[in-house]
């Protein structure tokens, strides 16, 4: 930097002689004074705010009309001018919008993209979404919520019979790369075992398949649990290298920072964004406290010349220092710290340096296909390219592609490779990928063995990356080159074979592996990790293939369809969706007028908007030690949760001791008739309500099988004569400035006006305590106020629930209590003879109905690694 | 219990491998998949799947494959007679029989393993179900609108 630009100093010849080292006493007194400056300078505009701009200006630099004139300032005041004006509530200063022409020049457009962008993270394949979807803002992203289109059915016939496109793109990469044995211990802290294979487990360390952990706070399983990650590691040449072991983790961006603030602590990482470095010409080290920094190495001379200048360094280690740089042998090191203002990738490493941390922000895009037929969109929009060295690879994705469905290979399969350029594979018109009949290799030939050399990929490395990211063509290069040397419209061209390969990895998603639950390899795909910048080029391709794309509900949906759970609810990404759900509810319960509101009060129902796991935990423990402070997780030990199954499967009372503060995930389906919103009510069913049971089989009611009996509103006269005297008194205050006016008019000779009534507290307050009367009380308070809130004992609540057309049923996901449930079998009628047991029921009543129906259940035993 | 349950009317599994592994079945391969190939399974609607077989056959299909597996064969072979024995003789079947190979994932339950593979065979059936007429009539092709009223979808275009 400073060897391109020259200054006019003392090695030129010049007056100026610049320093090589800096005192930091004299540096720190500068940049204080300066601070204080600053702070003065705050405090001036801020704090008295009774000044506006242009009157904190010198009387000299004033001008006439300064007030409505922005451009009579100077322009650094001009913005802050411009604000204060518009928030007086005179006129905006500058409303004009500029024109619609002006915006839409390409660079005006790039601007307004980039200030966007400050806000939320966009990715890559954007403005493609903004055109098509709802936006919402998620995660720190700006994502794309659900086609504009009503496309919710078309998107599970997609899923399920054809191919549904999702931008996941927004899971960030991290890269851990050291040593095996490091990794191992550290992430032996942050999983469990009991949930599954852990991240050093042997079918994942080849880099063969993909595998998922559920993470948790160091040291706190079961709970603090952060959120569900999928890794990968980076296949290696030769297995017998000692070398340092890399891994991909897959973090979701909203428990990221937490997840990496674990990482960070468990593997005692530092940045490397400040780090201290030897000085390299040493210089005397007796007073630690001046820290020099090093301007320019070669600059011997130099330092020599300010050296006297620095007071506490005596003279005669000057001479010692010239001639111990030399061969520099007994001084102390001397640091120097270096900072870097902005990292593209903040890295992290430990005190030895041996094990490194690096945040791939946007180095890659990952797209999600799911469906049988993701197959075919892959197989026409991926051509292997033909200079690669990696044959068998190519050889072996091409035959796994012609399978008729995903789901016959190896599930979890990671497979790389290397393609054309995705914009050469486009079909003219939007078609659907049709399926080539001959079959190279049987599909259990495919799924027993394949190349070692398969998941290999350029993508592992940072040099790849980067030149990748250089040699990319531009779309309109592209267009251009396209419109000089095709002939013949559409037709290949010359120039067309050189452009670079591009590598991908394909990543297997087995789907539903349960045959008896939901059928099999619903839910089945493959996600496609693309290298950063060719994220619109590949998109565009597999939508012209016929794949459907889809947002974040279709996440949703396929989860629930599949009888899962995106995020657990004791998850950072659970907690803090129920949670944004409870306000959006909340807040659209007290737009709807009085009348159309459900009143939760009458029917008994403690926590409407939001499940009350902690409460609900609390209400079914049996000791009542800690009974203020009450945690709760989902329980996610298999081995605990194939015991309870098995014990639920032959009715025998489940194993002791419970887990008390656990929660069980439980896939239900409605019987016959009724429909279940999010948050309804799992109860116990009674001795009369089997019996009502068999009834209406009998009589082929389909009637609900309990019906609350309407529980008296205590609240509803309070609200009455609130809201009567509420109005009576808004009344008399305006009566009174009423009054007061005409007194003074009286005597005034102007004509008065009405003073401001002012009121804005009152009605809040109003408002507030309108509300809480209206809400049932918050179930923190009382004791068994979730368990018996109504006539029937609650043990579970619903997570989420809707129409699932895998099955033709209203299904849905709870999660119940394992004391709730050890009480439901105890209830149970005994049966006659040993015939094979039909699945659990229970009852479930929706949050704004009376109406209790039945529903069968069954525990899902795949918490902690589900397929879909 | 590691494994999945074993489906309805297999003989029971040998209990070797319970405690080290999860079993994960595989999709079997299905040999074409268009509409006149209909795979039988045990769970679908005996009756929707006849109605859709009735529905092929109407249209003018020449010939269907019903396609069937292990526990879903006697469904095929219900499927297959009532459907000829519906049509009053127009319509006749051919069976083939034949073994598909299926490979189960034996999911390791502990760190220090790999997924290992078991193969096992299971019978299944493929029945061809063709209208029997002696002279090729050609059926006219129903016009546009009752062709829509047959279909929901947009009839698929035959050479």
């Amino acid at each position: 930097m400073s060897t391109q630009k020259l200054e006019y100093d003392a090695a030129m010849g010049g007056r100026v002689s610049l320093p090589s080292h800096v005192t930091t006493y004299l540096y720190a007194a500068g940049v204080l004074q300066e601070i204080r400056n600053l702070v003065a300078d705050c405090r001036e505009t801020t704090q008295r705010s009774s000044k506006l701009i242009f009157q904190t200006l010198p009387k000299h630099m004033r001008r006439r009309a300064m007030s409505h004139h922005p451009k009579r300032l100077p322009r650094k005041y001009r913005q802050a001018h411009k604000s204060q004006m518009g928030k007086g509530g005179n006129q905006p200063v500058n409303g004009k919008r500029p024109s619609r022409k002006y915006r839409r020049r390409p660079k005006n457009l790039m601007r307004e993209y980039v200030r966007r962008q400050r806000r939320h993270v966009w990715l890559e394949t954007h403005i493609w979404h903004a055109k098509r979807f709802h936006m919402v803002e998620r995660w720190g992203h700006r994502l794309a919520f659900a086609s504009c289109d009503k496309t919710y059915r078309a998107c599970y016939r997609a899923s399920a019979e054809h191919c549904l496109l999702q931008d996941i793109s927004f899971y960030g990469c991290v890269e851990l790369r050291g040593p095996l044995d490091t990794l191992r211990q550290g992430f032996a802290r942050l999983t469990s075992p009991q949930c599954g294979l852990g991240v050093t487990a042997k079918t994942f360390l080849t880099g063969r398949r993909e595998g998922s952990v559920e993470l948790f706070e160091d040291g706190r399983y079961p709970h603090g649990a952060l959120q569900r990650a999928s890794f990968m590691w980076r296949p290696r040449e030769k297995e017998e290298d000692q070398a340092e072991h890399t891994l991909w983790l897959w973090l979701h961006p909203s428990a990221a920072h937490a997840t990496l603030k674990q990482l960070i602590s468990v593997f005692q990482l530092k940045s490397k964004k400040q780090q201290k470095m030897p000085l390299k010409n040493e210089v005397d080290g007796h007073n630690m406290q001046v820290e020099m920094m090093e301007i320019q190495p070669e600059k011997e001379k130099l330092s020599k010349k300010e050296r006297p200048k620095q007071e506490k360094v005596p003279t005669e280690d000057l001479g010692q220092n010239n001639e111990s740089r030399k061969d520099s042998v007994q001084p102390a090191l001397r640091f120097w710290t270096q900072t870097k203002a902005f990292e593209l990738q903040p890295s992290y490493s430990n005190p030895d340096d041996t094990l490194h941390l690096v945040l791939l922000h946007r180095q890659f895009n990952r797209f999600r296909l799911t469906g049988p037929s993701a197959q075919r969109v892959l197989a026409a929009s991926l051509r292997p390219h033909q200079q690669t060295e990696l044959q068998d690879q190519a050889n072996y994705c091409q035959a796994a592609l012609q399978q008729g469905s995903p789901a016959e290979l190896l599930s979890n399969l990671v497979m790389g490779l290397q393609v054309v350029d995705p914009r050469l594979q486009r079909p003219k018109k939007r078609t659907k990928a049709e399926r080539n009949a001959e079959q190279t290799r049987s599909a259990g030939d495919l799924l027993v063995d394949q190349p070692k050399s398969l998941p290999e990929s350029p993508l592992w490395s940072t040099e790849a990356r980067e030149l990748l990211g250089k040699g990319i063509m531009s779309t309109h290069t592209y267009e251009q080159l396209r419109q000089q040397h095709a002939v013949v419209p559409g037709a290949p061209c010359a120039f067309e074979q050189q452009m670079q390969a591009v590598p991908v990895i394909l990543i297997q998603r087995p789907g539903s592996q349960d045959s008896r639950y939901k059928r099999l390899a619903y839910g089945c795909g493959w996600d496609v990790i693309a290298p950063a910048g060719y994220g619109m080029a590949l998109w565009l391709t597999l939508t012209m293939w016929g794949a459907r794309p889809g947002g974040l509900r279709e996440l949703d949906s396929v989860a629930r369809e599949a009888g899962a759970e995106m995020h657990l609810p004791d998850t950072i990404a659970g907690v803090q969706q129920a949670a944004a759900a409870a306000d959006e509810l909340r807040v659209r319960y007290f737009r709807l007028p009085p009348n159309k509101r459900t009143n939760y009060r009458k029917l008994a129902v403690a926590s409407p908007f939001s499940a009350p796991w902690k409460q609900l935990v609390r209400d079914w423990r049996s000791s009542s030690t800690s009974a203020s402070v009450s945690s709760y997780y989902v329980l996610r030990h298999r081995q605990q949760l194939e015991e309870i199954a098995e014990a639920i499967r032959t009715r025998r009372p489940l194993p002791e001791p419970l887990p008390e503060e656990a929660l069980i995930q439980i896939q239900l389906r409605m019987i016959s008739r009724g429909h279940v919103k999010n948050n309804a009510l799992i109860c116990l069913p009674t001795a009369a309500d089997h019996k009502q049971r068999w009834r209406h089989i009998k009589q082929n009611d389909q009637a609900s099988v309990h019906v609350e009996p309407a529980q008296p509103d205590l609240n509803q006269q309070l609200r009455k004569d609130l809201r009567q005297s509420h109005k009576l008194k808004l009344k008399r205050l305006r009566a009174r400035r009423v009054r007061e006016k005409r007194r003074l008019q009286e005597t005034a000779t102007k004509r008065v006006h009405i003073r401001p009534a002012n009121t804005a507290h009152l009605v809040r307050t109003q408002l507030q305590e309108m509300c809480r009367l209206w809400l049932p009380t918050d179930p923190a308070e009382m004791r068994d106020s979730v368990r018996r809130q109504c006539s029937r004992q609650v043990f579970g609540y619903v997570s989420s629930a809707g129409f699932s057309f895998t099955e033709a049923l209203v299904c849905a996901v709870g999660y119940v209590t394992p004391a709730g449930l050890h009480q439901l079998i105890k209830e149970l009628p005994s049966s006659k003879g040993h015939r094979k047991q039909p699945p659990l029921m229970c009852l479930v009543r929706d949050a704004d109905s009376r109406d209790y129906r039945w529903a069968s259940f069954q525990i899902n035993l795949n918490v902690a690694c589900p397929a879909f | 219990m590691g494994s999945n349950p074993p489906e309805h009317g297999t003989k029971p599994r040998s209990t070797r491998h319970r405690h080290n592994h999860r079993v994960v079945r595989k999709q079997p391969p299905r040999p074409a998949s268009d509409r006149h190939n209909i795979y039988i399974t045990s769970k679908t609607d005996f009756k929707s799947q006849q109605r859709r077989c009735e529905e092929l056959l109407n249209a003018g299909a020449r010939e269907i494959f019903l396609h069937c597996m292990g526990f879903s064969v006697t469904r095929g072979l219900n499927l297959a007679l009532r459907l000829v024995h519906n049509s009053e003789g127009a319509l006749s079947y051919a069976i083939n029989t034949s073994t598909v190979q299926l490979v189960d994932e034996l999911h390791p339950l502990c760190d220090d393993e790999d997924v290992t593979f078991r193969q096992r065979n299971n019978s299944a059936l493929h029945i061809k179900v063709f209208n029997r007429s002696l002279f090729d009539i050609v059926v006219p092709q129903p016009s546009q609108s009752q062709s829509q009223a047959q279909f929901r979808g947009k009839p698929k275009a035959r050479q």
